[in-house]
């Protein structure tokens, strides 16, 4: 690739792009084939795992030997430490450099030459004899171990790139790690028994031979062009320092630790170290990078490993001369011995660190380890002569697996967790090079601790046995010590590895003002009308207020209102009573103080609402019309088509009945007269207007926040106040000396505090608290407040509302039941059009007893987005997919498996009903795009007791009670009943009525329209009077059939609404097909059978030469009811 | 109230182990019939991942006299960005209508709902329909035309607009660049197919086409051949399957034994040739996380071996890796002493409902961090032609930047990260930078925009670069799209270089194939093609990641920077690491945001932008320390930037 400027990019802006003068794209370092296929690399990985695991192995496969080894070539105690530590000293001082050289010259080259030489080297360990000899051998194969194993991390991270794959890879090698040092006593142990320890070292050489065989043809060289040298002498200067110091901890022991000979060889030792310090600074490829110690929890987390694995390495090497040349344990029993550790290594390393390390920080995890390490090591530390195993020795042994376990993932996992793309090469390479020669150092010292101890013991004249026991009870209390040490150092050094804070150091961010705190308080307090929900009720009793003359404020927990909150079916009277607040507006203040629309023109809600003007379409968005875009146009459209299905059975027979009730004329002009009317008899009409509830409550709050705006901007006392994302304070969240958001004063009126909130998604629910740096607000003491905030309102619960259910009895010998309905309620992207379809059906359940269940279908004219569908569940069904059998039995409730069978059963069953109410084939409805998914939602006929909760306060709404929804009994009971029984109040007050008595008739007004919507809604309820042999058991059944299907996932609407999960698919624009006159019961049975799409459909008929649509239905086939 | 929920929780488990005991319900899993191959064996081309790149191939090969099978996971397209799309691609729906309409008969043509004849080109634009806010459907069915609305789905781009607000000579400067609208072609032109992608990036955007909508275009196109030639009975030119994936193991299986069991989907043959298996997938949505299992009771489907398969399924395509493709980062030399560095950066992306109307305009301006160190950032606004509703921005976030509510005194120092408090004060400022940088692209005051609706957004999106090295994954397959490398996304560069690119050297494989070229050779040829696509993508995109640096800037000057700061270049850029993980870290990008909507309910915001001003924003000040003191202006421009776009909007209102 070019390397140079490109001269074309010197132009700028060119085509779309911007940017800076001359960039090149550097050629790519790829210099290996491709990936193999994933089998082929799951086998390269059992290769890996098998060189690593005899490497690991062989660390710790001597220490059974050792007695043996000692015996065949005259070792002395403490210089037996050398045939182990003659092999970790390479081994840990050359990972680094062998990572490096795997760079250069490719990782499998690498691999299969550690591993070739370590076959080698094991060749001569095992024909040794003499101690030279197999400590030089010893070496070797550490030089060969750390050239084969450093690279063998890097090999996998990059065979595996997929995050889940290379986790399964990456702990499938931790498994093999760390359980390889416990196998190599076993296998240790079984070959010296068996045959004697030289074969330790030659079962090395056909393991070798085959993984070589299978590496040459599995593995791939890869190497990265991008590293250009090694630090060979950072490499030698490094292993000959930590050599020396080995050396000069064993020899301490016959030299004295203050000896000439000891300080100087120490002296050596160190300045060896320091010159590779010094040769890290200068050296252009460094194996350390010095800025790599400065990075956070580096060299914390560095220390506290190699001080950390002293412990578990200590316990094989003492642990095994203990129970040999103490408890006289044979070489099987001693490897069988530390089975158990190896078993718990394991267990901890596989399973219950990575969880812990999820649940809680991995510091925290490593501190946890490291106490049990201690405590394990403390228990080993009083170990007796005559110690028995399962008493004195497993103990200590289980607990010290346990903490390592914990310990030793958890450290590596914070030493790495800061890493960066520049460095996690690095780190890791640091951490097992801290690993090896922690445990090589640490090793050395225990064990020239222990000899020590031992020696000084045998001179004083104690027995053999006592003294070596107290030598090793010395060693591991030391390891304790050293272990604590680790402990002190990870509890106070290391820092979590997930930070608490972010990395700061070059963000100037200050907190900027926020948003919420440039409200301004103008005209807040003591307002004659406060509205607690900014529903459609409290806005149009604000506005009615307003109209009035009054000052009203509103306050809403959310922003705007939502978008999917279903499409209404509105009754003629809100045309009139919009055209009514308009008049009484321009009346009252005049032109200049009715808001107007962004094109200039009055902004007036009954004209936005519906215009009779045949030129004006009336499917346009809120903020279209308001704000000009499209003045032209309202949003209400016309209900031309009023559908009712009864497909209920008679005479145990399915049968249809299909009424249609004809156009409907809208009106052309406001008539106030129809203010105020019987709600019962408003609800009974037929619905003239079908809007979306957002569309609505969106032109509602646009006059609201006009009004506000333009008495702001004029500095005159403000009509309207609007506290979006704000709420009353919360009893239990508000702090220490604030008051509570409703207070009560001494004569029964309600004050009113409200605080700022801040609204987060939290994935699965929103959370909310209060924004930081705002504080309470005082709203006074309104003369009349009004509480409608939708179902469950807090704050209606909060001032003491109680409710009362209707009951209804069903003459199934139950008696009087609730009368409540299940119902999934979505929006598919079906052209219903200027259509409200009803259905009646029967359903059936499993005893052939009878249940009646509604649908209903709303659209909207000339949009062929909106097709709300509702459709009634029957009380026997459960969704259960144990029973739908898609899930096993005894699938657990709280599985995704289970939640996911119930989800779609939920679905299937509700595109069926889409299926049957619209006729619409139900392949077609499956691949139909759902804009929002059906929610179950429960309806439940109840109202309140008494509306009224304070001397000043009232609940309305939805808050207050609910009847059926089906044809938005809520909207229309809100908006024209409740919300004009304000309008009446402030004209009772001007009459003047005192506020006691107008608040009580305004009350029993609020009380009198819900009631009227559920006596409407009580049909919605009615089920067929059936006999029934057992009615208490039946509903028993019924009751617990319904908690299971509610338990599985309860829907919390006040979230749910502007969370809207969308299946993608099909919009279906065409019109929907013609009600057949036949029951759906009575059709052939192949409801699943694909059909053609209607563009298939065009598109077959012009290959056929079909010219004329054909009758839509004889081309379907046609619907079979589901069940029943 | 915790203790009630564990217990609620512990009770239905208790009680939920089976299923109710006694029950009246009738529930039985009627499935649907998903094993049906007719036509789908050892298809000419098989599509793995039905994105634009796969269908515009599939478009080709059918046009071409080829049998396509096309698999996808996702069902319907649900992509929710809008494309800036080159005129190329104009002519590339052109050359392949006219390619049907000589092969095929007119009855094997596909329709609109209307009975007219459904015409890609037509369909996306012509001179003499209507643009707006409409869906694909509502064109293909015949709703609009209805109505009386004979409607395109594509818009023209009116407004190409660049300001550039970066820091010249320690001052702010603003230069504005308004270039004329490329003029739309009135017909296609044949000699524009196979272009080098280089050019044709580096050519203005013609069209602006919401993702989903132009994806719906052709797989309806191909959906409606499929029907036709099931319903006639003969061989069906289309196939295909749209809830299906290659046969692979649930990624939610933890078992090693299930792991190293896997089935193959992908089988070799000796020749180097993979055949395919498939199989039917449910996606289950659990609490917020989607989970794909094959569905009960159904089988696997042998796809045979296809001549020619290519798999295009986004970033990260498990298939591709799953046949040993490996992608790796992009370098980017930018000249300016520090060598070559990956090409990344984090962008925060939203949909608000403004106006930004038939308009491309991109900003790029300067932030400083603590340091005083300049970075660059840009911004995107694209909307689309007649419709108040699309105004898709992106902007830049600087690489210093953390988001950090300890830091910005959202929530007390030493607050758990993961308490809601902590990430709902994140989320504020996240939202309160994306406003900031809105207000600055459109010249809207913040507190208008927090007003206005936001369907999607903000969300973080991390870009780094990153390409293959070889699109050939087998004797008879190929990698390609975002699937094979990915540069810049800012101009809809991964869509052109798909659609346009890649597709388009499946059908010069084809001609090809018909000149008489073995499958070994010409498919050699198209891999090479990919990969030359993709690196004009990478070279276009270069410049995009390019960052402040002085003219001088060189080892003395770093370090001369490096004693005044008191901190090493090395450290610095460790922190910017650390600082970009940390962001990453709180907002990991979700998959399911396309399809779980979060909505911010807000205005529609319908009035035209306010016109572009030629001060710099911090000049609309009089405040000279600002300009003075480059190290604090990063802080000063996050304190300031609400009130500046105030008067802003003051001065454009005048």
């Amino acid at each position: 690739m070019n390397e140079q400027p490109n001269p074309e990019f010197v132009q700028r802006p060119k085509g779309d792009a911007f940017g800076s003068l001359g960039e090149t794209v550097v050629a790519r370092t790829l210099s290996a084939g491709p990936l193999r296929t994933l089998r082929e690399r799951q086998k390269a990985l059992v290769v890996l795992c098998v060189g690593t695991l005899m490497i690991i192995l062989d660390a710790s496969v001597v220490n059974v030997a050792l007695p043996s080894i000692r015996a065949d070539l005259d070792f002395t105690e403490s210089q037996l430490a050398w045939v182990v530590n003659a092999y970790l000293v390479p081994f840990g001082g050359l990972l680094l450099f062998g990572g490096r050289l795997g760079d250069i010259v490719g990782a499998k080259r690498v691999f299969m030459g550690g591993l070739s030489l370590f076959a080698v080297a094991s060749v001569l360990c095992g024909v040794s004899g003499s101690q030279e000899m197999i400590i030089g051998a010893r070496f070797l194969q550490g030089v060969g171990g750390a050239l084969a194993t450093s690279v063998v991390l890097g090999m996998i991270v990059s065979m595996f790139p997929k995050p889940k794959e290379q986790s399964k890879a990456l702990a499938f090698y931790a498994f093999v790690a760390s359980a390889g040092a416990a196998i190599g006593l076993l296998v240790g142990a079984l070959l010296t028994e068996g045959i004697d320890w030289h074969w330790i070292f030659f079962v090395n050489v056909p393991i070798c031979a085959v993984t070589l065989l299978f590496a040459g043809r599995l593995l791939n060289d890869r190497r990265d062009s991008g590293t250009v040298g090694v630090d060979v002498t950072g490499s030698v200067l490094v292993v000959a320092s930590l050599m020396l110091w080995v050396y000069t901890i064993v020899q301490a022991v016959d030299h004295g630790w203050t000896s000439g000979r000891t300080l100087g060889l120490a002296g050596a030792a160190l300045v060896l170290l320091i010159g590779f310090g010094i040769r890290q600074r200068l050296a252009k490829h460094p194996l350390v990078p010095p800025e790599i110690l400065l990075a956070r929890n580096v060299t914390w987390t560095n220390v506290t490993l190699a001080l950390a694995v002293t412990g578990p390495t200590a316990t094989f090497f003492l642990g095994a001369l203990y129970l040999q040349q103490v408890r006289r344990f044979s070489v099987v029993e001693v490897g069988l011995s530390f089975l158990p550790v190896a078993i718990t290594i394991a267990a901890v390393t596989l399973k219950l660190a990575p969880k812990a390390m999820r649940k809680i920080d991995p510091k925290q995890v490593m501190v946890l380890g490291l106490a049990v390490m201690t405590a394990g090591l403390g228990l080993l530390a009083f170990i007796p002569v005559d110690g028995v195993y399962v008493a004195h020795v497993l103990p200590g042994l289980v607990l010290i697996g346990l903490g390592t376990g914990f310990a030793v993932p958890a450290t590596l996992a914070a030493a790495v967790a800061g890493a960066t793309r520049f460095d996690a090469g690095v780190r890791s390479g640091l951490v097992n090079t801290t690993q090896q020669l922690g445990a090589a150092v640490g090793l050395a010292v225990l064990a020239t601790v222990a000899t020590a101890r031992a020696k000084d013991q045998v001179t004083g004249g104690v027995a053999l046995d006592a003294a070596l026991t107290s030598g090793y009870s010395l060693a591991f209390l030391v390891g304790a010590g050293i272990t604590l040490a680790a402990l002190v150092v990870a509890a106070v050094l290391v820092k979590p590895a997930v930070p608490k804070t972010a990395p700061t150091e070059l963000d100037p961010t200050r907190r900027s003002t926020p948003i919420e705190e440039k409200v301004t308080l103008a005209g807040a307090k003591d307002a004659d009308f406060l509205a607690l929900g900014l529903s459609g009720a409290n806005m149009t009793a604000m506005l009615w207020s307003i109209a009035m003359g009054k000052r009203a404020v509103g306050v809403d927990l959310r922003g705007d209102p939502y978008v999917a909150v279903m499409h209404w079916n509105i009754r003629e009277d809100m045309y009139h009573h919009l055209s009514e607040i308009d008049r009484l507006m321009m009346e009252r203040f005049g032109e200049d103080r009715v808001p107007r629309r962004g094109d200039g023109s009055l902004f007036l809600l009954g004209e936005c609402f519906y215009n009779p003007d045949p030129e004006s379409p009336g499917d346009a968005r809120a903020d279209e019309v308001v704000s000009g875009w499209t003045p032209e146009s309202h949003i209400a459209g016309v209900v031309q088509r009023v559908e009712f299905i009864d497909d209920r059975y008679a005479d145990g027979k399915p049968m249809r009945s299909v009424e249609s009730l004809g156009s409907y004329d809208a009106p052309m002009v406001p008539d106030p007269s129809r203010i105020g009317r019987d709600m019962g008899e408003v609800l009974r009409e037929r619905s003239a207007f079908q809007t979306g509830a957002q569309e609505l409550l969106i032109i509602l709050r646009r006059y609201l926040k006009a009004i506000e705006k333009m008495d702001l901007a004029a500095g005159v006392e403000p009509r309207c106040r609007l506290f979006r994302f704000h709420r009353v304070v919360e009893q239990t969240k508000r702090r220490r000396g604030e008051p509570d958001g409703f207070t009560r004063d001494a004569d029964g009126r309600v004050r009113v505090h409200i605080e700022a909130i801040r609204e987060m998604d939290g994935k699965r629910s929103y959370g909310r608290v209060r924004a930081p740096g705002t504080k309470v607000i005082d709203l006074g003491v309104p003369e009349l407040f009004m509480v409608a905030e939708g179902l469950h309102s807090v704050d209606a619960k909060r001032l003491g509302m109680e409710f009362e259910h209707r009951m209804l009895d069903h003459g199934d010998g139950r008696g009087p039941v609730r009368a409540q309905g299940d119902y999934l309620v979505g929006l598919m992207t079906i052209y219903v059009d200027s259509r409200m379809r009803q259905r009646v059906a029967s359903e059936f359940d499993r005893d052939g007893n009878e249940y009646w269940v509604r649908q209903a279908a709303i659209g909207h004219e000339d949009d062929a987005e909106i097709g709300w569908i509702a459709a009634e569940v029957p009380d026997f069904r459960t969704f259960d997919p144990i029973l739908g059998g898609l899930v096993p039995e005894g699938t657990d409730h709280d599985s995704p498996e289970y939640f996911a069978g119930y989800q779609h059963l939920i679905r299937d069953y509700w595109l069926r009903q889409v299926s049957i109410i619209t006729e619409i084939p139900l392949s077609d409805v499956r691949r139909t795009s759902i804009a929002s998914t059906p929610t179950l939602f429960t309806v439940e006929a109840k109202s309140g007791v008494d509306a009224l909760v304070a001397r000043n306060g009232v609940v309305a709404g939805d808050s207050f009670g609910n009847g059926d929804f089906l044809t938005s009994g809520g909207i229309n009971t809100g908006i024209l009943g409740h919300a004009a029984r304000v309008l009446t109040y402030w004209r009772r007050r001007a009459d003047g009525a005192d506020t006691d008595s107008a608040i009580r008739e305004l009350a029993d007004g609020i009380k009198a329209d819900t009631e009227a919507w559920i006596d409407v809604s009580v049909p919605n309820f009615a089920q067929p009077a059936r006999a029934c042999a057992n009615p208490v058991a039946r509903h028993q059944v019924i009751e617990a059939t319904r908690a299971h299907r509610r338990a599985i996932a309860p829907v919390n609407h006040r979230d749910e609404w502007s969370r809207i999960n969308v299946f993608v698919g099909r919009l279906y624009s065409y019109v929907l097909p013609e009600l057949l006159p036949t029951h759906p019961a009575t059709r052939p049975e192949n409801a699943d059978a694909p059909a053609l799409s209607m563009t298939g459909l065009a598109s077959v008929n012009a290959a056929t030469g079909r010219d004329d649509p054909p009758p839509y239905r004889n081309e379907m086939p046609g619907m079979a009811m589901s069940d029943g | 109230m915790g203790s009630k929920t564990d217990f609620a929780g512990w009770w239905r488990k208790a009680r939920g182990r089976a299923a109710l005991t006694e029950h009246l319900d009738t529930t039985t899993d009627a499935g649907v019939r998903l094993d049906d191959t007719h036509g789908a064996v050892d298809a000419d081309f098989v599509a793995l991942g039905l994105g634009g790149t796969n269908m515009m191939a599939m478009l080709w090969s059918v046009a071409m006299g080829r049998r396509v099978v096309g698999v996808e996971l996702r069902g319907d397209p649900a992509l929710g960005v809008h494309w800036n799309i080159r005129e190329d691609f104009y002519h590339h729906l052109g050359l392949i209508d006219q390619l049907m309409a000589e092969r095929y008969p007119e009855e094997r043509l596909p329709r609109r709902g209307d009975g007219r004849l459904f015409k890609l080109r037509e369909t996306f634009y012509t001179p003499h329909t209507e643009p707006g806010g409409i869906y694909t459907d509502e064109v293909i069915s015949g709703f609009l035309s209805s109505l009386g609305d004979e409607t395109h789905v594509a818009g023209l781009i009116h407004h190409t607009e660049f300001i550039d607000d970066r820091w010249a000579d320690g001052k702010p400067t603003r230069v504005l660049t308004i270039t004329d609208p490329p003029r739309p072609p009135e017909c296609h032109d044949p000699s524009k197919i196979g272009r080098d992608i280089a050019d044709v990036l580096d050519g203005p955007s013609t069209f602006q086409i919401g993702a989903s909508e132009a994806l719906v275009m052709m797989r309806r196109f191909l959906e409606i051949i499929e029907e036709m030639d099931l319903a006639a009975g003969v061989e069906p030119r289309v196939r295909l399957f749209l809830s299906h994936r290659v046969v692979t193991s649930d990624p939610g299986d933890e078992g090693y034994v299930k792991w190293f069991r896997q089935e193959e989907g992908f089988t070799g043959l000796p020749d180097g040739r993979k055949s395919l298996r498939i199989e039917a997938v449910r996606e289950l949505d659990y609490k917020g996380k989607f989970r794909r299992v094959r569905v009960p009771g159904t089988e696997v489907l042998d796809l045979g071996t296809p001549e020619l398969f290519m798999i295009a399924q986004g970033f990260n395509s498990d298939d591709a890796e799953r046949l040993g493709f490996k992608q790796e980062d992009v370098k980017v030399d930018h000249h300016d002493g520090r060598g070559a560095v990956v090409a990344q950066a984090d962008y925060l992306a939203g949909l608000m409902e403004l106006n930004v109307h038939g308009r491309l305009r991109r900003r790029i301006a300067s932030e400083f961090d603590k340091d005083g160190h300049e970075y660059w950032v840009r911004q995107i606004a694209v909307g689309h032609e007649d419709d108040p509703e699309v105004g898709w921005i992106l902007v830049q976030v600087p690489d210093f930047k953390t988001f950090d509510p300890v830091l910005a005194g959202l929530v007390q120092p030493g607050t758990d990260r993961k308490s809601k408090e902590y990430l709902g004060a994140h989320q504020h400022l996240l939202r309160e930078f994306y406003l900031e940088q809105v207000a600055l692209i459109t010249e809207i005051p913040v507190h208008e925009l927090d007003e206005i609706q936001m369907p999607y957004g903000p969300k973080l999106f991390s870009l780094v670069e990153r390409v293959g090295a070889d699109a050939q994954v087998a004797t008879n397959g190929v990698v390609a799209g975002d699937s094979f490398g990915n540069g810049h996304f800012l101009t809809s560069g991964g869509a052109i270089t798909g659609m346009v690119g890649h597709s388009s050297r499946v059908y010069q494989y084809w001609l090809d194939r018909d000149a008489g070229t073995a499958p070994e050779v010409a498919i050699r040829d198209l891999a090479a093609a990919i990969k030359k696509d993709t690196d004009g993508w990478l070279h276009v995109s270069a410049q995009e990641f390019s960052q402040a640096v002085p003219i001088n800037f060189g080892q003395e000057r770093i370090a001369a920077i490096e004693k005044q700061t008191g901190r090493s270049s090395s450290l610095r850029a460790h922190t910017i690491d650390a600082t970009r993980r940390h962001r990453h870290s709180l907002v990991p990008l979700n998959p399911s945001d396309w399809r779980r909507l979060v909505i911010y309910a807000g205005r529609l915001h319908t009035h035209d932008l306010p016109p572009l001003l030629d001060t710099h924003p911090l000049c609309r000040d009089t405040d000279e320390v600002l300009v003075a003191d480059p190290a604090m202006s990063g802080s000063a421009t996050g304190g300031m930037t609400g009130g500046m776009t105030d008067d802003m909007a003051g001065a454009a209102r005048s």
